[in-house]
């Protein structure tokens, strides 16, 4: 029978910032330990429950195991011993990182059909799709990804709103500095892509209201979901 | 009660457990049994926070684990390092020395 307090204990460490995989060893030993204890009672001619409250007592309160973990360093995550850093600099990283593979991905692609491109001729409509294309993933789409990527690290970690949400604010100020051209249009010069990133006073509001759209599309959801979160361990 | 005087306490769990490793590999549950069992009772370390107190050992490279699967449960067992032979020998010497100290003042005919 599996005991409510080692998934309440679980969810403990994890909002303490200790690591998962440390969080999985020490519920599978402590539970396997509780269970030992109950069989070991039982055997002895104790009633279930009698046996299950003095296991609890032996192996002492959630609130004393998660101190004693929550106060090693080397048991806490790394996105809970430096979220400033994870949130921000590092889902920048991963956006800059995720884009330029993608670009180099494309190039590849471009290459390694630069002898069939150069014997075709691609209508206006699909070079425009293609850009079109191209935009939507470089500009909407890999933010998005990131941002969530870390979004649900951060719900799943319980860390604090505002590192995620410093995040999401960075990745889509990024992005929406961000600008990508793919022309594909066939024959002798098959075609020419770029990317850049500035701004300028013309375009700025149209970026910041592409930031602003990426940030709200994640923070929102993340937002609701850490509320319900933070309301059902309120009532528990 | 010793149990639940800290300062008497520091390093004492510690010292406890990589003692009883020293003899074989044991798993968690058998380390508390072995520890009530010696001490009748009069160390209460808590047996759950027996685990931090493995796992910490166990980062700072003076226990090994090994998971092994008995009577239909997962059991990690753990064993002394040779680094965990060294720091109980140096552990068991301040031990020790400590309780000769304590002892030559406590066993003294003025507090006879």
């Amino acid at each position: 029978m599996v005991d409510q307090r080692f998934s309440e204990l679980r969810d403990e460490l994890l909002r303490a910032g200790v690591a998962p995989p440390k969080i999985r060893r020490a519920v599978l030993e402590i539970e396997s330990h509780f269970q030992q204890l109950v069989d070991e009672e039982v055997a002895r001619g104790t009633s279930d429950h009698y046996a299950r409250s003095e296991a609890h007592r032996l192996i002492g309160s959630n609130q004393t195991l998660v101190q004693h973990y929550a106060t090693q360093p080397e048991f806490l995550a790394w996105s809970r011993r430096w979220p400033g850093i994870w949130f921000t600099l590092v889902a920048l990283a991963a956006y800059l990182a995720l884009s330029i593979s993608s670009l180099a991905l494309l190039h590849a692609v471009v290459e390694h059909m630069s002898g069939y491109l150069s014997h075709v001729h691609i209508s206006p409509q699909v070079t425009y799709g293609i850009d079109l294309a191209a935009r939507i993933v470089f500009l909407w789409l890999l933010p998005c990804f990131v941002a969530i990527a870390f979004a649900v690290l951060a719900y799943r970690r319980r860390v604090a709103l505002r590192w995620p949400i410093a995040g999401i604010v960075a990745v889509s100020i990024l992005a929406s500095l961000i600008n990508v051209t793919v022309t594909l249009t066939g024959g002798p010069t098959p075609g020419e892509y770029g990317a850049g990133i500035g701004f300028s006073t013309q375009s700025l509001p149209g970026q910041m209201t592409r930031a602003v759209i990426i940030a709200s599309l994640v923070s929102v959801p993340l937002w609701l979901a850490m509320r319900r979160v933070q309301r059902n361990s309120r009532v528990n | 009660m010793v149990a639940k005087n800290p300062a008497f306490m520091a390093g004492v769990p510690e010292l406890v457990v990589l003692g009883l490793l020293a003899d074989r590999e044991m798993y968690g549950y058998e380390i508390a049994r072995a520890i009530k069992a010696a001490t009748h009772d009069a160390l209460n370390l808590g047996e759950g926070v027996l685990y931090p107190a493995l796992h910490t050992m166990e980062s700072r490279g003076l226990v090994r684990a090994r998971s092994s699967r008995a009577e239909g449960r997962v059991r990690i067992y753990y064993s002394l390092t040779a680094r965990g032979k060294k720091r109980l020998s140096r552990l068991t010497l301040d031990w020790r020395r400590m309780s000769l100290s304590v002892d030559s003042i406590l066993g003294s005919p003025s507090h006879g």
